[in-house]
């Protein structure tokens, strides 16, 4: 990761995608544990904004660039994550061999229970007090994974 | 493939099991080509979009057209699925509308490419669904416990690409045990089942309104049960020893409101 620009994502519609280890896809579900940041993301999640990429090129950056294992990609809003008290940032990463400018990263947790979870009909959405009077019917049914499923078969 | 070719595995295999195939060989050989539930999926989809499975679901009935034999049924995720059904079904439909009880249908699914489940095409049964009864199919995973965490046993030392421990053997039988104990004594939904890079068992539900986990540390013998609620700021978690508390501790925190019942 390179240098951490201090400002903030604003724009709470865009999507930040984040690619979800194969591991963490069960019978069609993804589970919490893809949306926690591992100890080489040094706690920090990372993920790419769609305002500087696209969904199906953010996997192929991951499995082809940095041959990392990816079964899709699915999202968050940077609402959905301020509303954790989770301000996403760019954060670009510029070096050699695989530059991506699209490259952000969401902060650690700052409490135990503020995590994002993903449901089994692939809606992502946030779990935490921090969501509190948004009733779940609002979670967001965005999928990217269709195109995935094509590249797979 | 034309239409009317593709058209006809629509029937062909529709109750294969996840773990059945048939060896379409010729006339006094063994071998040939294998056709399973993937391929004949993949079939469907590519002639017509979608496919047709057998479907076994449990929830309420939230609308009824008498006048089209059709119905609408409101799932434990709150899904809501219109299923045809015969007239000789509908007296228990109406029933199950008025008293808002809950229904078990079973009958011919249609899915989308994602294996989404569209419709109930046509209802083979319909019943009153008894307490207890979880859906053989879904909300739960399809996937049976023992199976889910066998297939952990093949991730070696940094399996999350790069981080992520291997997972000894009876660490895994120890958590198999527990959570088999758990769903099969207490007629709990199927979890999903999932390593952490630590080395510890997760299993998550998902329900209308909660998310529950529990997250098995083997090592410890410790069990950290946790449940979310989504629409409120209600957060329950309880850590406890699982060698003490054993499958029916475990089991009794799940129990609990809120439920992980399918």
């Amino acid at each position: 990761m390179s240098e951490s620009p201090p400002e903030q994502l604003t724009d709470e519609t865009e999507l930040l995608f984040r690619q979800v280890n194969p591991v963490f896809v069960r019978d069609g579900r993804v589970g919490s544990q893809a949306f926690r940041p591992t100890p080489k993301d040094q706690r920090m999640l990372s993920v790419a904004r769609a305002s500087r990429t696209t969904a199906e090129a953010a996997f192929q950056h991951h499995t082809g660039c940095l041959k990392l294992s990816s079964a899709g990609t699915w999202a968050v809003t940077v609402g959905e994550c301020s509303q954790l008290g989770l301000p996403a940032r760019p954060d670009e990463v510029t070096e050699q061999p695989c530059p991506d400018p699209a490259h952000a990263v969401v902060p650690p947790y700052l409490y135990k229970t503020e995590t994002i979870s993903v449901s089994r009909t692939g809606c992502v959405r946030p779990s935490s007090p921090a969501t509190v009077g948004r009733p779940a019917s609002t979670c967001r049914t965005w999928w990217t994974t269709s195109w995935s499923a094509r590249t797979r078969s | 493939m034309s239409p009317a070719v593709a058209g006809r595995f629509s029937s062909f295999g529709r109750t294969l099991r996840d773990d059945e195939l048939v060896v379409v060989a010729g006339a006094g050989q063994r071998e040939g080509a294998l056709y399973d539930r993937r391929v004949r999926r993949t079939i469907l989809v590519r002639s017509q979009g979608t496919y047709e499975e057998d479907v076994d679901l449990i929830g309420v009935v939230r609308e009824t057209d008498v006048d089209q034999d059709s119905f609408e049924i409101r799932l434990a995720d709150d899904r809501r699925i219109p299923v045809r059904a015969s007239r000789p079904f509908l007296k228990q439909i109406v029933q199950s509308l008025q008293r808002d009880t809950a229904v078990r249908v079973s009958g011919t699914g249609v899915y989308d490419a994602e294996g989404k489940l569209l419709r109930v095409a046509q209802a083979a049964d319909v019943s009153a669904a008894e307490e207890g009864d979880v859906a053989s199919g879904r909300p739960g995973c399809r996937i049976p416990v023992d199976e889910q965490v066998d297939s952990l046993k093949g991730l070696t030392d940094g399996w999350l690409d790069g981080d992520g421990r291997a997972f000894d053997g009876a660490a895994l039988a120890w958590s198999a045990k527990l959570l088999t104990g758990i769903v099969n004594g207490f007629d709990l939904a199927t979890p999903h089942i999932y390593p952490t890079p630590d080395g510890s068992v997760r299993a998550e539900w998902s329900r209308p309104r909660w998310e529950i986990s529990a997250e098995l540390d083997s090592s410890r013998k410790l069990s950290e049960v946790r449940a979310v609620r989504l629409d409120a700021n209600e957060v329950h978690e309880r850590s406890f020893s699982a060698r003490r508390a054993g499958a029916r501790g475990v089991a009794r925190e799940l129990s609990r409101k809120p439920t992980a019942r399918g």
